[in-house]
């Protein structure tokens, strides 16, 4: 049996206890692996009497108790965060918690999506109608809603908006839903495993980063930032952008009535106080004015949570995973330059 | 490894050579330079031991095997990977090759899902209906109307995740192309003329970075992708589940681009009949029904799969390549490369 083989046999051995191991028993698993190896490589130095493979050998298992110390730290970690969340009502784990949440918000961005498509479909429509006539070749075509189509692009705008929340917050919740089957279930060990021979160390120490980024550090951002967003939202600043999303009430448009009517008794009508206000009931443009000012109203209540809970939610969240990767990957020897991923955001 | 065998054997007979021509001439530089190099020649040997070790390994171990042990269902056997016709197992560089190819595939999946919207989303903007208000025997009068117009928005909308597919799609074929040019080629020129470079004056840095440079690359890229090739969950269709009017396999159906364009027979003659919007929408989409939401996680998806993880791999392989060249003694800059990921 040549060397690799050899390997393979006593990792094959070791991860056959693997089906029945949480990922705190995977990594056990992983550790006694790597001390295996090196006290096989010790004997061999001590035996053929190579101080050089006997230091080697004690330099790597110094490298070894560093990350025994940052499985029990990440232990800690998961068993506090659990706490906390129970505290506060969560009581799922950090990991479900953070996947429900944004599986949530995506639900509910989508409601977002859809109403806004709704309004912007009746807005359009009234928007592209004119009246054409003719009789015997001879005719004309008119429109009087052209004040509805200024209207349309800036709903179009916010639509795109939401759209590109909901993709980045997908893109969130993809990550976070792979780190949580993978991480500690095959990115560890392996990284742990790839960080006891020398050559691999750097690509050992990123995997292990890469891991416990994807498997905790995402996941607690983004229940902490969410739960930030939230005390924001309740706030006495949000709450003015916040609540039940406004309707936007889209009046006919009369496509053949063109004559402005703004000053016409018909168009006016006198309110409560005596003041007279745009009839929309006859005016095309005060119709228009009256959907664009709905629109306007409405659009930071369709807003607030594509950009606070979409886009600027996740984003610091990513911007904080992809920091702690390259500081643990540092603590476990790899310096990463992740500005490339950084880039990502 | 006959090569870098060679370029060893090459690198003992210059030392020896400069060994001789140093006795011979009593010049001490030559002698210390040759003695220096005696010492650093078994590091570069043992360097290419390691490799040896490793591209062995990596030939032998069958992926899926080791995805049995961590419970993972077993791979079908491989499509036509280049270079490995014959191959009836996927070894790690099959797996790392196999995972950028699905990852391409699926970036493309939602770039065709995004311009299957787009495409239908432009067909219902451009459709003007005409209402006639009754007066219509000689001439016409009525209303002109666009029923569709409020797609607009979910068209920009497309315009965009298409473009963030094709990144994708792009950003997979750039890490397949890497891959197939680091494993055709690269590591054979680089290794052995690094062993070489190592034992010139003046040149052992560079030589050093050589060699890190294609160890990094021909063991810990393909490794870091095949660990990536392990994990659950990431080449799956948000569409997945859905039940669209019992056209239960979504993905198949925005996938057959051919179909958007024979459906036109599909659609009555306006002149003959009365095509209301409902009619047209139920033409293009099963019940009428569009998906933007899902087209937006697909795109996402295919992000994290094409984008996100194989720059985590090139990542993984630049920090080697700086780890390795500090195990030779050496300081490098990598700044430059990082920029090109």
């Amino acid at each position: 049996m040549n060397m690799p083989k050899s390997i393979l046999f006593v990792l094959l051995c070791l991860f056959g206890l693997s089906h029945a191991a949480g990922w705190e028993g995977l990594a056990a698993i992983a550790v006694v692996t790597s001390a295996a190896m090196l006290a096989i490589l010790y004997m061999i130095g001590m035996g053929f009497g190579i101080n050089e493979l006997m230091l080697t050998s004690k330099e790597e298992a110094y490298q070894l108790i560093v990350v025994i110390a940052l499985i029990g730290g990440l232990i800690i970690m998961q068993t506090g965060g659990d706490a906390v969340l129970g505290v506060i009502g969560e009581g799922e784990g950090i990991q479900q918690t953070s996947l429900g949440m944004t599986s949530n918000m995506i639900s509910s961005l989508g409601s977002v999506f859809s109403n806004l498509a709704s309004a912007e479909s009746s807005v359009a429509v009234e928007g592209s109608k004119s009246l054409a006539c003719s009789i015997l070749a001879v005719g004309h075509s008119i429109s009087g809603c052209g004040g509805y189509s200024m209207v349309s692009p800036a709903l179009s705008s916010v639509e795109t908006t939401v759209g590109v929340a909901i993709a980045e917050l997908s893109s969130i919740y993809k990550l976070m839903d792979i780190g949580i089957a993978n991480s500690f279930a095959l990115l560890l060990p392996i990284g742990i495993l790839f960080r006891t021979f020398k050559l691999t160390r750097g690509a050992g120490g990123m995997i292990i980063a890469v891991a416990i980024a994807l498997y905790f550090v995402l996941p607690i951002s983004m229940i902490s930032l969410y739960k930030i967003a939230d005390q924001y939202k309740n706030s006495d600043d949000g709450k003015a952008y916040t609540g039940a999303l406004p309707m936007i009430g889209v009046q006919e448009c009369k496509a053949g009535q063109t004559a402005d009517l703004s000053s016409s008794e018909e168009a006016m009508s006198n309110n409560l106080a005596g003041v007279l206000i745009p009839n929309i009931e006859a005016s095309n443009s005060a119709k228009a004015i009256s959907v664009l000012n709905q629109a306007t109203v409405a659009m930071p209540f369709y807003l607030f949570p594509a950009l606070i809970y979409g886009i600027i939610t996740p984003a610091i969240a990513l911007l904080i995973t992809v920091a702690s990767i390259r500081a643990v990957s540092s603590m476990a020897g790899a310096e990463v330059d992740v500005s490339a991923l950084a880039r990502v955001i | 490894m006959p090569a870098a065998g060679v370029s060893a054997f090459a690198t003992v007979i210059l030392i020896a050579l400069v060994m001789m021509f140093g006795r011979a001439t009593n010049n001490p530089k030559l002698s210390d330079w040759s003695k220096t190099e005696v010492v650093q020649l078994p590091i570069t040997v043992a360097s290419i031991l390691v490799i040896m070790l490793f591209i062995n390994a990596f030939c032998a171990i069958d992926m899926n095997s080791l995805r049995s042990l961590f419970g993972k269902p077993e791979l079908p056997p491989p499509p036509h990977v280049t270079g490995y016709p014959d191959s009836q197992y996927y070894n790690v560089f099959d797996s790392a090759e196999s995972y950028l190819v699905q990852s391409a595939g699926f970036a493309r999946e939602a770039m065709v899902v995004a311009r299957y919207h787009h495409s239908v989303y432009n067909i219902f903007l451009m459709r003007n209906t005409y209402r006639c208000d009754g007066w219509c025997l000689f001439g016409n009068s009525g209303i002109t109307y666009q029923g569709f117009a409020g797609y607009a928005g979910r068209l920009n909308m497309m315009g965009m995740l298409f473009n963030t597919a094709l990144t994708s799609y792009l950003s997979a074929l750039n890490s397949l192309f890497i891959f197939l040019f680091v494993k055709n080629g690269f590591f054979l020129t680089l290794l052995p003329m690094g062993i070489m470079v190592r034992s010139l004056p003046f040149f052992r840095t560079f030589g050093s970075v050589l060699i890190a440079v294609a160890m990094s690359f021909f063991v810990i890229y393909p490794a870091t992708l095949a660990v990536f090739s392990m994990m659950d969950g990431i080449f799956v269709s948000p569409f997945a589940g859905i039940d669209a009017c019992g056209h239960m396999d979504l993905k198949a159906y925005f996938m057959n681009e051919a179909n958007i364009y024979s459906r036109d027979r599909d659609i009555p003659d306006v002149g003959g009949g009365d095509l209301d919007d409902g009619d047209l929408a139920r033409v293009y989409l099963p019940c009428g029904v569009d998906y933007p939401i899902q087209v937006a996680q697909y795109a996402a998806y295919s992000f994290i799969a094409a984008v996100f993880l194989p720059t985590v791999a090139l990542l993984g392989a630049v920090a080697s390549v700086r780890y390795l060249a500090k195990m030779y003694g050496e300081e490098i800059d990598l700044s430059r490369i990082v920029q090109m990921v």
